[in-house]
């Protein structure tokens, strides 16, 4: 019976399946209590192994004392991590031995990474901060400097007076249509235009009148020609049309009118109105191969068109004298 | 609502405002045997002429009064849950109240569950398969219905006295 007894006990303890309660022992109140002791024992120590912290434990004793405190242990450890998960690393175990040291390490070294992390990251927004607004006032530079330079080469480009292309760089334009003209093979012409008598105006109402006729001139010329040709300033009276791309008989009526329109639209001053008209010399070119590359073509074309002028105030100024650029012909418009 | 004339109602002054003059020699502390001995025969006379019901009762309002005192005294700055938690564990620890640990801080359900470890009450007691702590649950009470200004229950599901060798106890919302 005792053997019995005893066998059970260590199978209790020690055997994976648990064994059948004796049945010769059946009556001994004693060992059923320590067989349900001993299972309930199996039983809440196989939950804690496997995981499950809020197994309860229902026995008394020193030993379920003892894994009671190892469960509340657990279970608080388990709601420490919670909170450094959460962002507290303030949490330190003072309990459980090696683990305590263990714990508290690894959260006191991942307090110092993440505030290091932190450091960095202010560092880096700080140093983001500063470069965006480095980026933003360079950018602000560049684009002071841009609208000078788009200042500057407007003033390098255009007459200051007029506002239309100053003599180099219409030269410069004319030239290229001149090539592209002969490139695609389509006529050009090129007007001079002379404001008759433009020293009187001078002489008579001042230089400064003298300077408001000739932008008023510009003006009229510009709305004249509203299909795209190319304005410049020549010289003191004097302004150069090139306009590509259409043949004589429209090229003439176009100039004709811009003639007509200066003659009739005289410039009111706060003195009186300033009657004017202008003489028009206009040279027709009829693109060649291998003709229109070089400097002394274009050359040769004003002279064409001087002559053209020249010819127009012979013949009485404010008309248009038309000379073909390779016939050289004279043919007077405006004079009747 | 009791009427009757007060003598002892409870406010911090009442137990003496500068205890440092008043016991110079012996100071601050005395033995925890002596806080329990006030206590427990203050439970025997209760119990003797109240029932261990309404002795247990009186001493969780006692309990709830306490910990309302407690939390004006020492936890009137937290401004949370989590340095609420931080202000007991720290302020059980110095008082020698007992070594605080929680489990649980579930602030959506408003579910608390804590440990004290060498608590004042219990802690060494005689296994008597009971649960003793009810001076502790009200104290607990009055903490968080402090913090809160809600109603909580506070119940103690493990005690020293039932065989484990710390008091757990659970607050929950009604």
């Amino acid at each position: 019976m005792q053997d019995s007894i005893l066998e059970h006990i260590e199978k209790l303890l020690h055997s994976p399946a648990l064994p059948e309660f004796p049945a010769e022992a059946d009556k001994e109140d004693k060992l059923h209590a320590i067989h349900n002791y001993l299972v309930t024992l199996r039983t809440t120590l196989n939950a804690f192994a496997t995981g499950d912290l809020q197994f309860p434990v229902d026995i008394h004793g020193v030993i379920a004392g003892r894994l009671k405190a190892l469960q509340a242990n657990l279970m608080h450890l388990t709601w420490q991590i919670q909170q450094v998960a959460a962002g507290d690393f303030t949490q330190r175990v003072d309990f459980m031995g090696e683990y305590a040291a263990a714990f508290n390490s690894m959260v006191t070294q991942l307090d110092n990474a993440l505030t290091s992390l932190r450091q960095k990251e202010e560092e880096l927004t700080k140093l983001t901060e500063a470069l965006r607004v480095e980026i933003a006032e360079k950018e602000e530079a560049l684009a002071v400097l841009r609208k000078k330079e788009a200042q500057f080469k407007h003033l390098a480009e255009h007459d200051a007076l007029t506002g239309v292309l100053n003599r180099r760089s219409f030269y410069e334009l004319a030239c290229a249509e001149f090539k592209r003209a002969e490139e695609k093979g389509y006529p050009c012409s090129l007007a001079i235009i002379d404001i008759d008598f433009f020293k009187q105006i001078n002489d008579t109402c001042g230089h400064l009148q003298g300077d408001d006729v000739l932008r008023h001139i510009t003006k009229t010329i510009k709305s004249s020609l509203r299909h795209g040709g190319i304005i410049g300033r020549y010289g003191g009276d004097e302004f150069v049309v090139l306009l590509p791309g259409l043949d004589l008989k429209t090229t003439k009526k176009i100039v004709d009118r811009l003639r007509k329109q200066v003659a009739q639209a005289p410039f009111k001053t706060s003195t009186g109105t300033i009657h004017m008209t202008v003489s028009i010399g206009l040279a027709h070119v009829m693109p060649q191969q291998g003709l229109c590359q070089d400097t002394i073509f274009f050359k040769s074309v004003i002279k064409t068109a001087d002559n053209a002028l020249y010819a127009a105030k012979e013949a009485g100024r404010n008309c248009l004298v038309t000379l073909s650029h390779c016939a050289q012909q004279d043919n007077v418009t405006g004079k009747e | 609502m009791n009427t009757l004339p007060r003598k002892y109602a409870f406010n911090w002054d009442v137990i003496g405002t500068d205890v440092q003059e008043a016991r110079p020699a012996l100071g601050l502390y005395t033995s925890f045997e002596v806080y329990r001995l006030l206590q427990f025969t203050l439970r025997d006379v209760l119990e003797s002429r109240y029932g261990t019901k309404a002795a247990d009762e009186i001493f969780r309002e006692a309990g709830t009064l306490a910990g309302k005192a407690f939390f004006e005294r020492y936890c009137a700055d937290a401004t949370d849950i989590p340095s609420l938690v931080k202000t007991i564990q720290q302020e059980f620890r110095t008082l020698g109240i007992g070594i605080v640990r929680f489990e649980k801080t579930d602030t959506k359900t408003m579910t608390f569950q804590l440990t004290v470890d060498e608590d004042l009450d219990c802690s060494g007691l005689p296994d008597t398969s009971d649960h003793i702590c009810v001076y502790d649950e009200g104290f607990i009470k009055g903490i968080f219905d402090s913090f809160t200004g809600k109603d909580f229950t506070v119940q103690e599901v493990d005690c020293w006295c039932s065989g484990a060798r710390t008091c757990r106890f659970k607050a929950t919302l009604p």
